[in-house]
């Protein structure tokens, strides 16, 4: 067999293990009865089509391209954080997360199949938790960017190890701790998202509908409020607390979104959760009504606050990677001003510096619409759960729709 | 829901095909030489049969020296019964134009029959 023949045959027999195993069969059928063809033109259109049947099976299941598309876009992930100097004490860091991240998320993928079911039905489902997935693949690059700039601005100037060290940044020992909360943070919300996604979390379309819809304006607000993160201090003199800061806003329409900010944060949850309980049709009647609706609520103020916590930080800190990788975009995103050489410098550094305070919004602003929406819900729906000492009233009534 | 009325033009000249001697087993490049069509039309058409149990596949016992082992069909009876009726539902409404039930070449249940 030539070289050309065994390269043929092995790419044949990868393309055949993307196949769910009923089809593998009929792809080498197909294969099989070419050899009963007259050699030539003939042949090769019959071994076309079992290209094109062999596409049509891959492309016909869900899963496979899922697959497909989460192996390219990890692929793509590691290649953008991948280079770097090996002196740069960040680099093994980055590579390390890549590789933890990456794995997490297609264990995760595996664990909710076989946990908690298929995804629910209808693409916005599907859609939130591609969208998950893109987000963290997208947030390794750019937080990459940042951390490997800081490092080796220190790196060049010794006299800034302090100043570092004072941010959040630095590469001392406490980084693989802060890794590991970081990563314990993405199994709760991966854990959240296919859950509440899944067939079995028996979440209506509308109640994900507001949760998704709620989450990207509070994510829209977190980031209009700080878009070079929430830690960063340039573009306002005066802003010496770290608080947030939007460098293309006037102060007062700052002032607007950081309260919007607020506000939302905790209304949110508050106010949406009890109206999907109640409004949102119920699709089965596996779970007792009342817990139904709770279930409706906590959907909301969780899964909103996880949607809206990788909306700004991905969002930021794609901004954040954008001006440090393109250095003439730093003049354009603070305050449309030229900058002058030391300002942009320390407008780096600072804007680098900002991505370590995301895990913190990571953490605390899902641990807050968890916290909420349980909070409401128990109120607006604990008796009839029966936290009141009563007995359920409503449970196997009808049903609302 | 108005149960399937037609099956595509390919999948009928496949069931044809098939149908003219019953108990034999066919190939598919046989298949695919009295239908004139295309191995990627034909066997996506075989898939949706079997998958609906209107046809039986196996592989060759004794395959020839030198070749690979071919795959085999032949229609079940449901298939048989499937295949008569389609022609006869075709013969019985000769001008009406094709019901699309499902995507092209796919074969959806009838009524009751999931």
């Amino acid at each position: 067999v030539s070289a050309r023949g065994r390269i043929a045959a092995h790419a044949g027999r990868a393309i055949l293990r993307l196949l769910p195993a009923r089809r593998r069969d009929w792809v080498e059928a197909l294969w099989a009865e070419s050899a009963a063809l007259p050699p030539g033109r003939e042949r090769v259109r019959w071994q076309a089509g079992s290209v094109r049947l062999a596409a049509r099976e891959v492309m016909g299941s869900w899963r496979t391209p899922g697959r497909l598309a989460f192996t390219v876009a990890a692929a793509l992930a590691a290649v953008g954080c991948w280079p770097g100097s090996a002196a740069n004490v960040v680099t093994a860091t980055v590579w390390f997360n890549v590789v933890a991240v990456v794995a997490i998320l297609g264990a995760m993928g595996w664990l909710a199949r076989h946990v908690f079911g298929p995804a629910r039905a209808g693409w916005l489902p599907r859609a939130v938790r591609a969208a998950f997935y893109a987000a963290i693949l997208v947030m390794l690059p750019t937080v990459a960017i940042a951390r490997r700039y800081d490092y080796d601005v220190v790196d060049a100037h010794p006299s800034l190890h302090r100043y570092i060290a004072a941010g959040t940044t630095y590469p001392g020992p406490p980084f693989i701790l802060i890794e590991g909360v970081v990563l314990f943070i993405l199994v709760g919300c991966a854990l959240a998202v296919l859950w509440l996604t899944s067939e079995r979390s028996q979440v209506s379309g509308r109640a994900l509908a507001l949760a998704v819809g709620f989450g990207l304006m509070l994510g829209a607000c977190g980031y209009l409020s700080g878009p070079l993160g929430p830690g960063n201090t340039t573009g306002s003199p005066g802003n010496t607390a770290g608080g947030a800061v939007n460098p293309w806003l006037p102060g007062s329409w700052t002032s607007v979104v950081t309260i919007a900010d607020w506000v939302l944060l905790f209304a949110g949850p508050a106010l949406l959760g009890p109206i999907a309980g109640f409004c949102c049709g119920r699709r089965r009647e596996r779970l007792p009504l009342v817990n139904w609706r709770f279930v409706q609520c906590l959907c909301v103020g969780l899964l909103g606050s996880i949607v809206a916590a990788l909306t700004a930080t991905v969002a930021a800190s794609a901004t954040i990677a954008v001006a440090l990788e393109f250095p003439a975009a730093a003049s354009y995103l603070d305050h449309g001003a030229n900058l002058t050489g030391t300002a942009a410098y320390l407008w780096g550094l600072n804007a680098g510096g900002s991505e370590g305070a995301f895990p913190l919004i990571w953490f605390c602003v899902p641990v807050v619409g968890f916290v909420v929406s349980v909070v409401v819900g128990a109120v607006t729906f604990g008796r009839e759960l029966g936290f009141g000492g009563e007995s359920p009233p409503v449970s196997g009534l009808p049903i609302d729709h | 829901v108005s149960p399937r009325s037609e099956f595509s033009p390919q999948t009928l000249s496949v069931l044809a095909a098939l149908s003219d001697r019953p108990s034999d087993w066919h190939h598919g490049y046989e298949v695919a030489r009295e239908t004139a069509l295309k191995s990627g039309t034909l066997y996506p058409i075989l898939i949706r049969l079997a998958d609906r149990g209107l046809l039986e596949a196996e592989w060759q016992d004794e395959p020839v020296p030198g070749r690979p082992r071919r795959h085999l069909y032949r229609l079940t009876a449901p298939g048989l019964a499937a295949a008569e009726a389609a022609r006869a539902g075709a013969l019985a409404q000769p001008g009406r134009p094709r019901e699309r039930t499902g995507p092209k070449g796919s074969l959806r249940p009838a009524a009751g029959n999931s």
